[in-house]
């Protein structure tokens, strides 16, 4: 009776506490903020090159947090773009987030109503393409809640403050480092661990089909065409090969 | 732009944003989500992932546009290829950077 007791205490895993769940999280964001402090950088410079205020362009940073969409409104204002225009354009280039949503809810179906805002204001593409791919691995995850926290919080701060430093030195950053390069480099490395088989590997190549054909598009509807027609060929592959 | 409408731009853009960051996660109480979903959705990462990065590679402002002289392509390639071989975030970037500076070090010296 005592050794099998004694056994199964050996075999079950450490206990885990939330907090170091949530600094595992932050970790995991540390090698990514080589992506992110750049963009944030950018985003930064162009508002304060835009002529907008330091409380203005960390307003953007804060209650946007949306980089690609942040940069698509500054862009619109700096062509003096009515003020629907430029939040339809916002909305468009962040609907995307409607499907991190719907992909990661069920993760948070049991959180409460706090802690449900606070995941929902800290999704964004790295926060949700690096917790899904932990939450995929442990099914039924006790602390992944806290895991989500350390990610998030870690993505924000380093954008906040790369938006800081960027706002600060304006139009000082030399367009010959090239920093914006590095974003769709952090996306590359997100990206190549998800092709794990010809359906993944058909969904990527059907969405840049279809950004390549579509991107003329205005309101940047050329990426949502893009993201469903890649969704529906790697369906499409994954069912021929099921049967 | 006045100080009024930027503000007012950060208000209703910031509100948008978080109602579609929000909207599964606090709407489940209103609608269950069908099992079929859950299947489209696995592709979500790989279909936006390699849009985001096609139209940054290949697209300006709004149109296919590339050139063999760009640096930038070698430097992709050789940084998937180290995401692939390592599935190292920081060693992919620290590879494209590189590959990309020195490259243009290269075709500045080369006066090409």
């Amino acid at each position: 009776m005592r050794s099998v007791h004694l056994e199964t205490l050996v075999a079950s895993p450490p206990p885990e506490h939330p907090w170091q769940v949530f600094q595992r999280g932050f970790k995991t964001v540390a090698p990514l903020l080589l992506g992110i402090f750049p963009f944030a950088l950018i985003a930064g410079s162009v508002a304060a090159t835009k002529g907008l205020s330091l409380p203005a362009a960390m307003g953007f940073s804060v209650f946007i947090f949306a980089g690609a969409s942040q940069l698509a409104a500054l862009e619109l204002m700096g062509k003096n773009a009515s003020i629907l225009v430029v939040v339809f354009t916002v909305a468009m280039v962040n609907l995307r987030f409607m499907i991190y949503s719907a992909t990661i809810a069920p993760e948070f179906k049991t959180l409460s109503t706090p802690w449900k805002w606070l995941a929902g204001y800290l999704l964004t593409d790295q926060a949700f393409v690096l917790s899904n791919a932990e939450f995929e691995k442990r099914p039924g995850w006790g602390f992944r809640h806290w895991y989500f926290l350390g990610v998030g919080t870690g993505l924000w701060a380093a954008w906040q403050s790369g938006s800081l430093v960027g706002i600060l030195l304006g139009a000082k950053l030399p367009a010959s480092w090239s920093l914006e390069f590095a974003v769709p480099l952090s996306f590359l490395a997100l990206l190549v661990p998800n092709i794990k088989s010809k359906a993944t590997f058909m969904a990527g190549m059907a969405s840049c089909g279809a950004i390549w054909l579509f991107a003329g598009l205005p309101h940047n509807l050329g990426l949502v065409i893009a993201i469903l027609a890649g969704i529906f060929t790697g369906v499409l592959f994954e069912n021929k090969a099921g049967v | 732009m006045t100080y009024t409408s930027v503000w007012l731009i950060i208000a209703l853009a910031g509100m948008v944003t978080l109602t579609l960051r929000l909207s599964f996660i606090l709407g489940q109480r209103f609608f269950k989500e069908p099992a079929w979903l859950r299947k489209f959705l696995q592709y979500v990462p790989v279909a936006v992932l390699s849009a985001l990065i096609f139209a940054s590679l290949f697209i300006t402002a709004g149109r296919f546009q590339a050139s063999w002289r760009d640096p930038r392509y070698p430097a992709a390639l050789l940084a998937a290829w180290v995401a692939w071989k390592t599935k190292n975030i920081f060693l992919t970037i620290v590879t494209g950077m590189m590959v990309l500076w020195s490259l243009k070090a290269l075709l500045v010296y080369l006066e090409w």
